[in-house]
């Protein structure tokens, strides 16, 4: 079944046309990252696809429902997990009750802290689960936010570059936990991602935007082949140079 | 439990026995009555302040609906005190609840003034209908029965040992929590699946039930009430001073701000009427300047 | 026909003399970001130091137009001084405590000087009325619109084509921009904050003209300063033209068809209406440096 299918959203800010009609599926337990440049939408189309903005025109579908009017609550708690591009924590709240939170349905608060406990475990961040989550780094902090993602038992997961910022060595531990996290949960993973030497240890599949449109949708090696990507990334001129 | 929650709770329980031992209980009765009175909105406004990041500077709308339901059912209905009241709070709840989905989506000093608006075009709505008493107001009987003397020193304990109660179960629950995302980052926790249009109404729900309440004991404790009384923007800044003081987010914080003040304001300037306003004012503006983050130093 | 006309005027002559008393409260909501709860008191004690300067040393309520806003001009830097500097760096909310803990000192301190007694300023060489085919023109209230048009007009021209203006226009845009350019932004705060307040002493002195007044008007005067801000645009010195004369006409109409009692309420009203649905004004204009 198709985990995800995002058919022609298109989404303006005052005038200012971000996503021009953007289709593509993907399929259960695919990982596929979307990269562009700085303001070609990558964030814009997640932020749709999680619900945070809503779409001018055109439709989400998640397992096959439609969700292009749910709230990003209701699609949270369908199995949409997300994390953000500036990591957008509890800061006034321990790292420990910010999983806590993300857990809260149908279950006792001893129960919950010890699930959290857990989950934290997972990512590596058990020893901080005492400390607020603003005195956190930058790379636990992303840590911390992919945990309360996780929480959720996500189905999908939105990463918003989940490595921006990162030392090469917390890169690695993330990747790792990542293809730990699909081989044994199957959760599909999306990633807007500037840092594609990450992204390509993990993706067959690779979506490039350009100014609010889809110009690529293929595999990795392709995509330094391809001349409207090229055009996207270096401009006009590079075209054709040096083949 | 932390100990500085047990010591409130042996507190309170002073508060229950003190009628029998001060001298001088018509006047004890009063102030403690004010100081409880002033605790119990405080402490419901930490609920939507303190745990959700909503000022409702404008939260004495809930008052003045609460204290007028209350009265105008007991007066023009006949029906006895405490179902009125109760039907008071509710009144007032659910006109929160109602209108909070609109009013919050504004967001700090824009929510404080819609509400501080919503206060003030009340009071004036009172003030122009007739079934409300109209600028005259309305006259209550005076209580009584059992318990005389002492009943709404019970009636004050009661609400503010209520109000505690809530803010201890919203410190430390589930609900609780979710408030808590909210008022950090609302976006985060819609992303974590908290519907937050709806935690937050019922944050705002709640906070106004108890103020519905706290202004209908107020009625029948006044015995008269008038729109101007009853929807007095004094008594929101003096609750938010009290909650300010004693520090915001916490659930002693809020007592400690409104016994403090209370007693402060009748030990110093109980004689001096006159200046009273200016004492306040000043008192408000020197607090603000000096101790911003409150005598608890949270947030 | 005559009645609607005479209303119309009525509610130019008094909207007119509501966008001049906005002006001062949306400068310093726009410049400083401070939402100033406690103008309508600055405004009210205006009005006392006309009444003041009238009565005990004989000034006409006219010839003390300059000393009233030479005043609050000096209050204003005044407070800038004492505190406005510490209250930026607070939240919001607190500001709005501060200023609101404000207004009680003022009212309160004024209330016991002057008691709670309606005063009024006398303009002996204004009283009567003018009559102009079917229309009936109060002579005080065409003597405040004049001047409530005039000294608009001029803080227009300051803002639009004065380098003082500009750098004013330049700060309530981009703060740290326009210390790039090499304008110091404390001293725009400082001018702001004085200019705003003289405002507030000048409409006071306009309003000790119109009308009678108590301690406690200052109020119902912050709500109509907010409403027109909002109404306008919290911008232009045009826009508050617009949201002065649209509320001038709602409170003439309300008075009218309602009855005074309503006036306040209708304004509350509207008031609510447009936070919630269009915060931004219903010009949709943003702040002064947008001019």
């Amino acid at each position: 079944m198709r985990a995800l299918e995002v058919i022609g959203v298109e989404k303006s800010f005052g005038g200012n046309k971000v996503l021009k009609g953007i289709s593509f599926g993907v399929e259960e337990g695919e990982t596929v990252g979307i990269v562009g440049p700085n303001g070609s939408g990558k964030t814009t189309l997640l932020n749709v696809i999680g619900g945070v903005i809503r779409q001018d025109r055109g439709r989400v579908l998640a397992f096959g429902k439609d969700i292009s009017s749910r709230r990003p609550s209701e699609r949270a708690r369908l199995g949409i997990g997300r994390t953000f591009q500036i990591t957008r924590l509890f800061s006034n709240l321990t790292a420990l009750e910010n999983v806590m939170i993300a857990l809260h349905y149908g279950s006792s608060l001893p129960a919950t802290k010890e699930k959290a406990l857990e989950i934290l475990e997972e990512v590596g961040l058990s020893h901080k689960a005492k400390d607020r989550a603003s005195s956190l780094s930058l790379a636990q902090r992303k840590r911390l936010e992919l945990a309360r993602a996780l929480a959720l038992q996500p189905r999908v997961l939105l990463l918003d570059e989940v490595f921006a910022g990162l030392n090469p060595v917390s890169i690695k531990e993330i990747v790792d936990l990542l293809k730990r996290l699909r081989e044994e949960r199957r959760i599909t993973l999306i990633l807007a991602e500037h840092v594609l030497k990450a992204l390509f240890q993990l993706t067959e599949r690779v979506l490039v935007l350009s100014e609010g449109r889809l110009i690529f949708d293929g595999r990795p090696e392709d995509m330094a082949q391809n001349e409207e990507v090229i055009k996207a990334y270096l401009g006009e001129r590079y075209v054709g140079k040096g083949s | 439990m932390a100990r500085l929650e047990k010591v409130i709770f042996i507190f309170f329980a002073v508060l229950a026995v003190l009628p029998l031992l001060l001298p001088d209980w018509p006047y004890w009765g009063r102030v403690l009555s004010s100081a409880l009175m002033l605790s119990s909105l405080a402490l419901a406004q930490n609920v939507l302040l303190g745990y959700t990041g909503y000022p409702a500077f404008g939260g004495i709308a809930f008052f003045g609906i609460g204290g007028y339901t209350t009265a105008i059912l007991m007066k023009s209905y006949s029906v006895p005190f405490l179902p009125s009241l109760l039907v008071g709070g509710m009144v007032a709840g659910f006109t929160a609840l109602i209108i909070a989905p609109p009013l919050m989506r504004l967001k700090s000093h824009y929510f404080a003034i819609t509400t501080l608006a919503l206060q003030l075009a009340l009071g004036e709505v009172v003030a122009n209908l007739e079934f409300t008493g109209g600028t005259d107001g309305i006259n209550l009987p005076i209580y009584r029965g059992p318990f005389e003397g002492y009943f709404f020193h019970f009636m004050f304990l009661f609400l503010a040992l209520i109000s505690f109660l809530i803010n201890l179960w919203v410190d430390r629950s589930v609900f609780g929590y979710a408030l808590k995302a909210i008022r950090e980052d609302e976006v985060a926790a819609e992303s974590v699946g908290v519907n937050t249009v709806l935690f937050k109404s019922f944050s705002f729900g709640i906070s106004s039930f108890l103020t519905g309440l706290v202004g209908g004991v107020y009625a029948y404790w006044i015995t008269y009430i008038d729109p101007t009384s009853m929807f007095d923007p004094l008594l929101s800044v003096k609750t938010f001073v009290a909650l300010l003081l004693g520090g915001v987010g916490t659930t002693i914080g809020p007592l400690l701000g409104a016994f403090l003040l209370e007693m402060v304001s009748e030990i110093v300037w109980s004689g001096l009427t006159e200046v009273h306003g200016i004492i306040l004012g000043l008192l408000i503006v020197l607090g603000i300047l000096l101790v911003p983050r409150g005598i608890l130093g949270v947030r | 026909m005559d009645l609607l006309l005479q209303l119309l005027l009525e509610a130019l002559l008094l909207g007119t003399f509501y966008a001049f008393l906005s002006l001062g409260f949306s400068l310093t909501w726009g410049v400083l970001n401070i939402l100033n709860l406690a103008y309508g008191s600055l405004v009210v004690l205006g009005s006392y130091l006309a009444y003041s300067l009238f009565n005990a040393v004989g000034v006409d309520p006219i010839v003390s137009l300059p000393i009233s806003f030479a005043v609050g001009f000096g209050l204003g830097l005044l407070l800038q001084a004492s505190f406005v500097n510490r209250v930026i760096k607070l939240e919001p909310f607190m500001v709005l405590i501060l200023t609101f803990g404000l207004d009680i000192l003022i009212s309160h301190t004024l209330n016991y000087f002057f008691k709670a007694d309606i005063r009024s300023i006398d303009v002996p060489y204004a009283e009567g009325s003018l009559v102009v085919g079917n229309l009936i023109v109060s002579k005080v209230k065409l003597l405040v619109f004049i001047l409530s048009l005039l000294f608009t007009f001029l803080l227009f021209v300051f803002l639009k084509f004065t380098w003082t203006g500009r750098a004013i226009r330049a700060v309530a845009l981009d703060v740290e921009g326009a210390r790039l350019v090499g304008i110091s932004p404390e001293r725009v705060f400082a001018l702001t904050m004085g200019i705003g307040t003289g405002i507030a002493f000048l409409s006071g002195n306009l309003y000790g003209i119109l009308q009678g007044f108590t301690p406690f008007d200052g109020g119902f005067l912050t709500v109509k300063a907010f409403l027109v801000s909002v109404l306008g645009g919290l911008g232009r010195v045009e826009s508050a033209l617009l949201g002065g004369l649209f509320l001038g006409t709602m409170e003439i109409f309300v008075s009218f068809y309602a009855g005074e009692s309503w006036k306040l309420f209708a304004s509350l009203v509207l008031m609510i209406l447009v936070l919630i649905f269009r915060p931004r004004g219903l010009m949709g204009g943003k702040y002064y440096g947008e001019a």
